[in-house]
């Protein structure tokens, strides 16, 4: 049994079926990433997995570290580990990051029935992450993502994942609307936080990401379903040939 | 326009308060000149009826439909137990059932802050009074004249800055009864004022508290202001402010209303003084079987001046709210600065929110603008914070503090502490 076992997931949104039977395991520890052309499903991929309501599941299983995600609501998965670092972050105003990191952390400590974090902890922890992706008090004081730059936005993102200490982080296209010196500093993060007890799934279009963050696997996803997979190569091919030449070769 | 007619038994709604004013006129204070007054206001009541949904102003809001009738002159009663502000080091009048049953020792006060009751300066001659009990508007304005039976006079001296606030305090408690106060706040030139005022009360059956409040200021008096209006239960309460502002004078309000279930806010400012500013926020919560209504009018007779009407509400349940904002620019008002933003949220199907801004603009150089919208909890913001392991119910309040944030972000630091407790408990029981 794998870390996160993902078997003939058919998922379908307003009446669209998106994922026609996608099957990927991912091991304990492992990087994997996906990529595909506009429209393979990838954020249908991630949304589903992170519980989001309007994407139904129609057919096939999602096991996660033995248990059934997909009986989970959105914030159980999230206790459960499960991480979405979104493509377009959601502005929250009037919510500061501070109050939202603390909330969230909180009450994943609450599901899983752990003590609280008290507040010096946590601000300590907060000051030393954020200091590490270049992110000013200033910011963080304000609400979550407003006012902020798209690097800003995606620099947040990762900046909850290491609050949040996830074991499975989902990264939806985090490359996406960014310079090089933000992508370097969102991938140096993610790359920071690469441990034996955690796994990324990397959803990318590009493979300029994955040159910064190296994964295990690459998996081609097209028409709703996996239709290759390979090592780090398989992303320089792709590279090469395009997604038309790798998946009519499929 | 002649009053509908509604029975309550064989006699109409303004019958019955016919009645009532003919038993109780000889026990209300300030014999000779007034008792005409109070006369002609009730002809008045009787001539327009009490206001109903076809009169422009109260179309949300429909007082007469909502007033059952049958209600006693209420006798007030000692509070008892905890109270909001009980703690703060302030100047503070205490009022119960239309009857002011605490106001401080005038020696406790510093030299230029006057505090009277009503009933005491009714008492008097009182030639200055005498410009704030005047018969007016169709509305509930004649009502609480007629029944008028006390109230606070705060004066402020020229140039005096009253070293801690003034409280206003007033609760109705007692189910089936009716209470009319009216107040006058009056700033002279120069002087500074912070004024906290606290509605409270929760009764079973129907009560009607009406508050008249004439608010003054001359010349560069500023003037802060908090209010919550956090009458409970089958209480209904009208309240009438009468904003005038001088040369360079400035009002700042807070206003936060729920739990009631009907509670109205009329204010009206008069910017007469060239470089006069009008800033108001306020912000309800109506939950299940709770009407809120803010109906605010704001004219800009001088140059140079600024209004500022900003509204923020959630309605659940079957809670409605209403929020009318008319701005008029006068001709000589130019270089006017207005603007006005109402929004809301609704928190289940059977909620209600109308919102209603009005600009007329008869000066050509001025700035002018407003907005209103009313939607749904976001659903995307929603699944942001679930996807970070905050419950759904959690989520929601999270997103509920936040958007009613802007409002009580504008509560002086001293006092915001209270006015979340109050509004954290309030937005508890709103449920969705």
């Amino acid at each position: 049994m794998s870390f996160l076992d993902i078997n003939g997931l058919h998922v379908t949104i307003g009446g669209k079926e998106i994922l026609k039977g996608l099957t990927l395991s991912i091991g304990e520890g492992e990087v994997h990433a996906i990529m595909g052309p506009n429209g393979s499903g990838k954020s249908t991929l991630s949304y589903a997995l992170a519980g989001r309501a309007g994407y139904e599941v129609t057919s096939g299983t999602v096991m996660f570290c033995g248990r059934n995600l997909i009986e989970m609501k959105a914030e159980e998965r999230a206790a459960a580990g499960v991480f979405l670092a979104m493509q377009y972050p959601v502005e929250l105003p009037g919510v500061t990051t501070i109050n939202f990191l603390r909330t969230a952390l909180n009450e994943q400590a609450k599901a899983r029935g752990e003590p609280e974090i008290d507040a010096v902890t946590f601000l300590k922890r907060f000051k030393e992450e954020r200091e590490k992706l270049a992110m000013s008090d200033d910011m963080v004081k304000r609400a979550v993502n407003v006012g902020f730059s798209g690097g800003e936005k995606k620099r947040n993102e990762v900046l909850q994942m290491a609050m949040l200490k996830p074991r499975l982080a989902v990264l939806d296209e985090t490359d996406s609307g960014l310079d090089i010196d933000a992508l370097k500093l969102v991938a140096t993060g993610v790359n920071g936080l690469r441990s034996p007890d955690r796994s990324f799934l990397v959803i990318t279009h590009y493979q300029r990401l994955l040159d910064h963050i190296v994964p295990d696997r690459v998996h081609v996803l097209a028409g709703g379903r996996i239709v290759k997979s390979g090592g780090p190569e398989l992303a320089h091919e792709l590279e090469a040939r395009g997604y038309d030449g790798i998946v009519r070769a499929a | 326009m002649a009053a509908v007619e509604t029975k309550v038994g064989a006699v109409s709604l303004e019958g019955e308060i016919a009645s009532l004013f003919a038993k109780v006129r000889a026990s209300l204070p300030g014999a000779g000149w007034l008792q005409p007054l109070r006369a002609e206001a009730l002809s008045r009541v009787m001539r327009d009826g009490l206001p109903h949904r076809r009169m422009e102003s109260w179309k949300y809001t429909d007082f007469r439909g909502k007033y059952s009738g049958g209600l006693e002159i209420s006798e007030g009663v000692e509070p008892t137990g905890e109270r909001a502000f009980d703690a703060l080091k302030c100047h503070r009048v205490d009022t119960s059932g239309g009857q002011v049953v605490g106001l401080p020792a005038p020696s406790g006060l510093q030299d230029g802050l006057e505090i009277l009751s009503l009933g005491e300066a009714l008492a008097m001659p009182s030639l200055w009074l005498r410009q704030w009990m005047q018969p007016g508007d169709p509305g509930i304005e004649n009502l609480n004249l007629a029944f008028a039976s006390d109230g606070a006079l705060i004066r402020v001296g020229r140039g005096v800055r009253v070293d801690r606030p003034v409280l206003l305090r007033s609760i109705l408690a007692e189910s089936g009864t009716v209470a009319h106060t009216r107040s006058v706040v009056a700033l002279e030139e120069g002087a500074e004022l912070t004024l906290i005022e606290y509605d409270d009360g929760n009764v079973e059956r129907q009560s009607l508290g009406t508050l008249v409040t004439a608010f003054v200021l001359e010349a560069g008096a500023r003037l802060k202001h908090l209010r919550l209006t956090a009458r409970e239960g089958a209480s209904i309460i009208v309240r009438l402010d009468s904003v005038e502002l001088a040369q360079d004078a400035s009002y700042e309000g807070v206003i936060f209303s729920s739990g009631a279930a009907m509670a109205r806010q009329q204010l009206s400012a008069r910017l007469v003084g060239r470089g006069a500013s009008f800033n108001l926020a306020c912000a309800y919560a109506a939950g299940d079987g709770q009407h809120t209504d803010y109906t605010v009018d704001v004219v800009h007779h001088a140059d140079h001046t600024t209004s500022r009407i900003l509204a923020r509400g959630v309605a659940s349940g079957d809670g409605r709210g209403v929020v009318q904002g008319k701005v008029v620019v006068k001709p000589e008002a130019q270089k006017s600065d207005s603007y006005q933003m109402s929004r809301a949220l609704l928190l289940s199907p059977r909620a209600e929110i109308d919102q209603k801004p009005e600009l007329e603009i008869f000066a050509d150089d001025v700035k002018c603008g407003h907005g209103a919208t009313i939607g749904a909890i976001d659903v995307n913001q929603l699944f942001y914070l679930q996807s970070r392991g905050v419950p759904e119910r959690e989520a929601r309040q999270m997103l509920v503090d936040a958007f009613m944030g802007e409002i009580t972000e504008r509560v002086p630091d001293a006092y915001r502490d209270v006015v979340e407790h109050w509004l954290a408990g309030r937005m508890m029981e709103l449920g969705s």
